[in-house]
């Protein structure tokens, strides 16, 4: 999700979207009622007017059961009372999961995750250039997320850690045997208790239109971390 | 003294010579793509499949309690959730299916959700 705020002309403005009703390679587009600007929903790139080449910048969010972000965030504010329906409201990843990746990061280090190879390795630690990432997914569920997995100056390794601590999926460090919930990002028992990971900017994509927006973009194949002996 | 290559020698050395070749055509990170291109590429790509906000946007939309959504999402329902700043909002995919574009703030800040 992006924020609003753009400079323009050295100056802070904070813009309001409206639908253009043009698809950009199968993905809709977005006007800003200032300038009246083309924007490109999920990249956060315009692309045509006044703003051509401005980037949003994005927020990170989570894609997540409703059970599960309340349980994240028991004073949670939700958008109950609204139309439903439309194409993409039915299409979620958990009945659709193979068409879907989670897409890490922007512009072109954007690395796209297929559920179908998070599912099979649970955790992937990799590298999104300028980040060292791992990407999470609960099997039972099929929701995925990102983190940098930088502290401070070290970089971790996780696995995925078989315990489970009120219904929280976990992970384990391998330097230092903290216990990580894996949606949260937090650091709930061992040495590193307390800290924190940074969410990075993910989102669950059709692959099929990701690949028509990142065209060159890397598809993760299978995890690089070097298997220990 | 034999100076033959063996076959194993020379699939090394064209190897070699292929990762030079790729190296030297693989595209350096450039400048960012000016206006004209980004038009350019816009104009080419898209086209338009429905009227002008068809899809009914939402601004600062009323935002119901947890206790408000537990009457209308079944738990296993996805929402797309935003924390910022001790705020914390979320959207469900199928009302984002709806309206598809939302602009709004959370803790704070003006962001816009889309889907």
């Amino acid at each position: 999700m992006h924020s609003r705020f753009v400079q323009i002309d050295g100056e802070k403005k904070i813009l309001e979207f409206g639908h253009e009703g043009v698809l950009y390679r199968q993905s809709f587009v977005m006007y800003d009622t200032l300038t009246d600007s083309k924007w490109n929903h999920s990249t956060g790139l315009a692309m045509a007017g006044k703003l051509a080449g401005t980037q949003l910048e994005l927020q990170p969010s989570w894609v997540v059961r409703w059970d599960k972000w309340k349980s994240m965030h028991p004073n949670t504010k939700v958008l109950a009372r609204a139309g439903r329906g439309g194409f993409m409201g039915t299409y979620v990843a958990d009945q659709h999961y193979s068409a879907f990746g989670l897409s890490v990061g922007l512009g072109p280090q954007a690395k796209l995750y297929p559920y179908d190879l998070l599912l099979k390795e649970e955790i992937v630690n990799d590298l999104v250039t300028p980040y060292s990432v791992v990407v999470v997914i609960d099997p039972a569920h099929k929701q995925a997320m990102a983190f940098s997995r930088t502290v401070g100056d070290k970089t971790l390794i996780f696995k995925p850690a078989k315990a489970k601590a009120s219904g929280k999926l976990l992970m384990r460090d391998e330097a230092t045997g903290t216990l990580w919930d894996r949606f949260s990002g937090e650091a709930i028992e061992g040495p590193l208790k307390g800290k924190s990971i940074l969410p990075l900017i993910s989102v669950p994509w059709l692959q099929e239109r990701w690949r028509q927006i990142y065209q060159d973009g890397i598809i993760y194949q299978r995890s690089p971390s070097p298997q220990k002996p | 003294m034999n100076y033959a290559l063996t076959t194993k020698q020379a699939l090394f050395i064209m190897a070699l010579g292929l990762v030079f070749i790729l190296a030297w055509s693989f595209p350096s990170e450039g400048a960012p793509p000016s206006r004209a291109e980004l038009e350019k590429e816009y104009f080419s790509a898209s086209f338009r499949a429905v009227g002008r906000d068809a899809f009914p946007v939402l601004h600062n939309p009323l935002m119901g309690s947890v206790r408000d959504g537990d009457r209308v999402l079944r738990p296993n329902e996805w929402v797309i959730g935003i924390a910022f700043n001790g705020e914390a909002k979320a959207y469900p995919i199928t009302v984002m299916g709806f309206h598809e574009l939302v602009n709004d703030r959370v803790g704070g800040l003006p962001i816009t959700v889309c889907w």
